[in-house]
């Protein structure tokens, strides 16, 4: 087997980068060939299918069991794709090896590599999950044996967002051997439960909740079941989730009433057209008549322009022009001559666009960016910092190749939002849906605020306008010392409300979605700033923390399913430190505070505190008698100071004490552990002659950042000895590319601290 | 409102320095906005703060004197100051010094002893108080007026800034540069970059607070930061010149190629200043190291030296890598600052002192250990135009080293220098010599007429060749 990618795969690969048309076909699929062969795949038979789905609100996990009939003699080795839908994410995923469960496991990307590569060597095949698209995973299992029944389990999550006040939950199925149970609980009243593809059978739970039985339906290959929460109309809402001694997750909903009487403000709109290449066929056709429409409904008062991008940048009008039939005629007409071509220059077309506005009090400027491509972020950021303007920013991003960070980041800086768009045939309603809460939004302006407690990394970071029926959903981190009141203020119809709600933040409750949701967002967010302005330290450290405690795969994680029990010994100790490392980093998740270093000699590490922007004051107090005041800083979205540590400080672990002030006046108390470590690491050498070399293996004591070998004299013999025990610490080993029968080894160990020693050893 | 008249905060005084027979104007720039400890004395305000003790006039307002390291102080970071038996008294580091009795003279040279160390327990924090956006360290009044000392933004008399607006922006300097826009320019620990001329100190304000290194390339100042890599060419707008906000440890000018060097943890990035194509060129890792601390050009041949905390020394020459480390024979793969001067790289290390290489070496095992240096935690190694290089290092010295490898090497410390760290010994024209430490900025005029430049050192002080394991 050769697939040694690992983590997200670049989908460039596998799909054309054309939005591909939405498959509405079953979706999950085993495709096998033998094992020793290159025969093309098959697809094997999906002979049993269990859904077991349990919905909290309006968040669903859905175990899938599907088990896969080898009907040949032939061992084989198979590809498990499954397609779902858009939104979902892939939470747990196994496979059975007879009686044997593999479960996957999330780890930090450099541990998941050595495990791959290992496992790969011996001639096995680990289950690594990819995530083809939106909502679309695969991975691979070995072996598939002669008439073997494979079973297979993924388990999906997501969130569903109310559309007209009713909910409606989808999932793809592969058989007419289906069977479904449903468990949905919520506190608010359920109203129309309903499947428009299954027949249901509805119990009603001692704790209030429902629990359905779907009949299997011959030829269906999707289930649906709509119900609508009922709740009096304008109520912000809350689940929460907290564990015991941490802070708590909040997940807040709120749906705009369907309409409200009020003036349109006039809009200066201007569209952006990505006409690059990639973009022919029917994601153009598509994007062009979605933008025909919005030109359509732009009525007199309104200012219409059209900027159409590819490698280089052209506008209908050098400004937005007021909205008469003549340049509405001129609108259509440029829109529909647009023909693709070219690659993507997303930073030019929004210079252009930017530079293009005329802004008028009592007007709102607006942008309609849509593009299917990925462009260089250095540029688009220096456009956004070199505008001052009050422009928003709205983009649209068009199937998987679309640099969605890069889109998400440029609206939240212009107050708009992103939208993605999975197939060329969502381009019409996503966007009309768009145009329809920019046109007449219900609810505008709108900010969160809490009193009481502290609410803090809110996401989305700027809530957008909301348009008729939409529903809101914001998930925040939250501390208080007893119930919190949360309010949302903003605008309705040119007046101002406020809607709130009481958020204990000290009560410990149950409801880990709530975190998982939150941690999503937080990742995203995190993934976006690398984007935008570059991996640092701590963005990737912070994303790899949160990965592993909620088992997303992000660039710096992947999820693999190892059979333990086939692992050889190396490999398999590889694995075991490989979970430990998880472990511990999860024992000690910095989830607010974050050292650039937390082992060092005395030097200048940066200390961040993670606090609002608006807190008054972070001061961090050191035990060896200096006291700092933290600065927030821009493009981390910390508080940061450099100390410094005086080289008489005895070695040690040490707290620096942290107290954040808060704009309310909240005090927040928080620790920061690190070590002063200035000793040589202690170490063990051993030579062993071998064929191919000189076997050196290295024993420490404690854990270390690298180990090094080398025959004195000889340069070219340099080694970097690789871990054999636990990783980071224990045994070490390599093959020094010597023969020579005399001579000296030197060991060079350096530690976390960096501290080194020097051992020399004669070769016997 | 700030006081009607502003003052200098610095101090000029001419002492016996480096040397018994001749003298040096001495130059000490502190910043006082830190303030620790208030007393009111009368009419008179002391304030103790990490740039010396301020005495005030109350009834005028106004600042009358600052008792720094250059009147005896130990430190310029005065913890606490109070008075016993009617002498003001100032804790600084582990010692408590003596002004003598109050009296109207400004200017007193301290006297000072040890006492035990405090102890600095902060296991239950107070909710801090603010006052004008900064933390309150210390209070007092004054006729019924409050006086305020601040963490951050110096000591008020009511609604009144008594503290002199015109100051270093900071007392921990770590990189120093002139000959852009006809001001020194210097880049603090983490209070930003500010400027010096006739007129006095102004603060630029660009987007980073903590710098690594400053440098001028034809009519642009460069500023390495860990906040990345800026440049400007008015002091006022700083653009962002490497993509991405990695630190930037250290700068070089090549000025055979005429480009920029920079390396961040993990790269060497060149940066074109003339031709078609100006993007950086980025070396990864090279020499395999993970954490670059500096970067150097030798002026002769182009080649590119570079100091790392895991690889040494490497020199790049054209395509080949050459790497001089703990295990290629050095004592130490932990290299701070690298030098290049006629021949011979200087390459500084954490705790290893200072190590001189032929700058062709082909092995590590041709370096030699400076020994006036042994052991020292080095800070700064820069080039000296007579030949030589000036090092930094953590334990108060400022040491020349003269000559080439096998030349004969001085290496002195500096007299009462404001902090024991020195991290950037600038020259500038006329052979002043401003050294930058974690207590204040001290200008030195007229070294040349220092015995310590003329001093040839004893026959111990010979450059020794390096004691590695496999030697012992």
């Amino acid at each position: 087997m050769s697939c040694r990618r690992l983590g997200w795969l670049s989908l460039g690969l596998l799909l054309s980068p054309a939005v591909r048309p939405t498959v509405s076909h079953a979706q999950a699929t085993l495709e096998a060939r033998a094992a020793e062969g290159n025969g093309a795949p098959e697809t094997l038979a999906l002979s049993d299918e269990q859904l077991t789905i349990r919905i909290d609100r309006q968040y669903a996990e859905t175990n899938l069991r599907h088990t896969f009939t080898n009907g040949s003699d032939t061992r084989l080795e198979g590809q498990y794709r499954l397609r779902a839908q858009q939104g979902a994410e892939v939470q747990q995923f196994a496979y059975w090896n007879g009686e044997e469960k593999i479960v996957g496991e999330v780890f930090e990307k450099q541990d998941a590599n050595r495990i791959y590569d290992n496992v790969t060597g011996t001639g096995r095949d680990p289950g690594l999950l990819e995530r083809t698209g939106e909502g679309s995973f695969a991975f691979k299992i070995f072996p598939i044996e002669a008439h073997e029944q494979k079973r297979v389990e993924v388990t999906l999550h997501q969130w569903m967002k109310r559309s007209g006040g009713a909910v409606e939950y989808r999932v793809p199925l592969g058989s007419d051997n289906h069977r479904i149970v449903v468990e949905l609980h919520d506190e608010r009243a359920i109203a129309h439960l309903q499947s428009s593809t299954h027949a249901l059978t509805t119990e009603r739970l001692p704790n209030g909740s429902y629990r359905l039985r779907a009949a299997p339906q011959k030829g269906q290959r999707q289930f649906v079941l709509r119900w609508e929460p009922t709740e009096p109309p304008l109520l912000l809402s809350a689940a929460k989730h907290k564990d015991a001694g941490q802070d708590g997750y909040v997940a807040m909903q709120l749906v705009a009433p369907p309409s409200v009487q009020q003036a349109r403000a006039p809009k200066d709109v201007t569209i952006v057209l990505d006409h690059s290449g990639s973009m022919n066929g029917e994601p153009l056709a598509q994007a062009k008549l979605a933008a025909e429409e919005i030109a359509d409904a732009l009525v007199p008062g309104d200012k219409v322009n059209v900027i159409s991008f590819d490698d280089g940048a052209d506008r209908l009008f050098a400004r937005p022009q007021p909205v008469t039939d003549e340049t509405r005629r001129q609108t259509l007409s440029y829109l529909r001559a647009i023909t693709p071509a070219g690659g993507t220059d997303i930073a030019l077309a929004l210079r252009l666009a930017l530079a293009s506005q005329t802004p008028e009090p009592g007007r709102s400027a607006l942008i309609l960016f849509l593009t299917d491509g990925q462009s260089p972020t250095a540029p688009v950021f220096e456009a956004l910092r070199n505008d001052r303007s009050a422009t928003r920013v709205f983009t649209v991003g068009l199937g998987h190749g679309v640099d969605r960070a890069l889109l998400q980041k440029l609206a939240e800086q212009k107050r708009g939002r992103f939208t993605y768009v999975e197939s060329a045939a969502a381009i019409r309603p996503e966007v009309t849906r768009l145009w329809k809460s920019l046109e007449e939004p219900v609810l505008t302006d709108l900010q969160l605020e809490a009193s009481g407690g502290v609410i803090k990394r809110i996401y989305p970071k700027t809530i957008a306008d909301l348009a008729p029926g939409e529903e809101l959903l914001v998930v925040a981190r939250v501390a208080s010392e007893g119930p919190m009141s949360v309010k949302l203020t903003g605008q309705m119809g040119g007046k101002p409300v406020q809607f709130s709600t009481v958020v204990d933040g000290k009560k410990d409750e149950s409801r880990p979605w709530v975190g998982r949701l939150w941690a999503e967002e937080r990742v995203r967010d995190l993934l976006a700033e690398v984007a935008f302005v570059g991996e640092s330290a701590e963005l990737k450290q912070e994303t790899i923390d949160l990965a592993l405690a909620y088992d997303l795969v992000t660039p710096y994680t992947s999820f693999l399913a190892i059979p333990e029990t086939e692992l050889s010994g190396a490999t398999k100790q590889l694995y075991a430190s490989a979970k430990q490392r998880k472990a511990d980093r999860l024992a000690a998740h910095p989830d607010a505070i974050a050292l650039s270093r937390n082992a060092m000699p005395p030097g200048d590490p940066i200390l961040l505190v993670k606090a609002p922007r608006d807190a008054k004051q972070v001061t961090a107090t050191f035990p060896f008698g200096l006291v700092k005041d933290l600065v927030y800083d821009e493009t981390t979205g910390c508080w940061k100071t450099r100390f410094l540590v005086p080289n008489t400080v005895a070695d040690g672990h040490y707290y620096a004490d942290v107290v954040v002030i808060h704009a309310d006046g909240a005090r927040e108390d928080l620790m920061a552990l690190y070590k002063i470590d200035s000793k040589e690491p202690a170490f063990d050498v051993k030579l062993e002659k071998r064929a191919g070399g000189l076997w050196v293996v290295v024993d420490t004591a404690e854990e270390v950042r690298e180990c090094q070998a080398m025959l004195v004299g000889t340069a070219s013999t340099r080694i970097v000895l690789q871990p054999v025990g636990a990783v980071g610490k224990g045994r070490f080993a390599g093959m020094l590319p010597t023969h020579a029968d005399l001579g000296t080894v030197r060991v060079v160990v350096a530690d976390t601290a960096r501290n080194e020693a020097i051992v020399e050893v004669g070769i016997e | 409102m700030r006081a009607g008249m502003t003052q200098l905060a610095t101090l000029t005084t001419t002492v016996l320095a480096l040397g018994s027979s001749v003298f040096a104007e001495r130059t000490l720039y502190t910043n006082t906005q830190a303030v620790e400890d208030v007393l009111v004395v009368g009419d008179r305000l002391f304030v103790a703060t990490q740039g010396g003790l301020e005495q005030y006039d109350l009834p005028r307002r106004l600042r009358t004197g600052l008792v720094t390291t250059e009147d005896g102080l130990p430190s310029n970071f005065v913890r606490r100051v109070f008075t016993d038996n009617g002498a003001v008294l100032v804790a600084v580091g582990d010692g408590v010094c003596q002004l003598g009795a109050i009296g109207q003279t400004t200017r007193r040279r301290a006297t000072c002893r040890s006492v035990p160390p405090e102890r600095h327990a902060a296991a239950s924090l107070p909710t801090p108080s603010l006052y004008r956006g900064a933390r309150v360290t210390a209070e007092a009044t004054w006729r019924g007026e409050r006086v305020r000392g601040t963490a951050t933004a110096g000591v008020w008399l009511g609604e009144l800034d008594l503290t002199p607006m015109q100051s270093i922006c900071s007392n921990h300097i770590v990189a120093i540069q002139d000959h852009f826009l006809g001001r020194t320019w210097f880049g603090s620990f983490d209070e930003g970059l500010c400027s010096l001329d006739a007129s006095g100190w102004q603060r630029a304000h660009g987007p980073f607070r903590m710098i690594n290194d400053l440098m001028v390339a034809g009519d642009t100042l460069y500023v390495a930061s860990s906040e990345g890599l800026f440049a400007t060419t008015d002091g006022e707008v700083f653009r962002r010149v490497l993509t991405g906000n990695d630190a930037v440890a250290d700068l070089a000018y090549d000025g055979k190629r005429q480009r920029v060097l920079a390396v961040t943890n993990t790269t060497l990035y060149a940066i074109p200043l003339t031709g078609a194509r100006r993007r950086p060129v980025a070396t990864f890792r090279p020499g395999g190291a993970r954490s670059l601390q500096s970067v150097a050009v030798d002026p002769t041949n182009g080649n590119v030296w570079l100091a790392s905390e895991d690889r040494g020394a490497i020199r790049i020459a054209g395509k080949e890598t050459t790497g001089f480390d703990a295990l290629t024979g050095l004592p130490t793969s932990w290299a701070i600052e690298v030098a290049v001067v006629d021949g011979t790289a200087y390459v500084g290390t954490l705790r290893h002192g200072v190590f001189a290489l032929p700058a062709n070496a082909t092995s590590a095992t041709e370096a030699r250990a400076l020994p006036a240096l042994a052991h020292a935690w080095t800070l700064a190694v820069t080039p000296r135009r007579q030949g030589g290089v000036l090092v930094g290092t953590q334990a108060g010295w400022l040491a020349v080293v003269d000559g080439a490898v096998r030349s004969p090497i001085a290496a002195r410390a500096t007299e009462n220098p404001p902090h024991g760290s020195i991290h950037v010994i600038y020259e500038a024209d006329r052979g002043a010599i401003w050294i930058g430490s974690e207590g204040g900025t001290l200008r030195v005029d007229h070294p040349e007429d220092d015995a310590f430049e003329k001093t040839r050192a004893p026959h111990a002080a010979l450059a020794q060749p390096l004691q590695t394991a496999s030697q012992n």
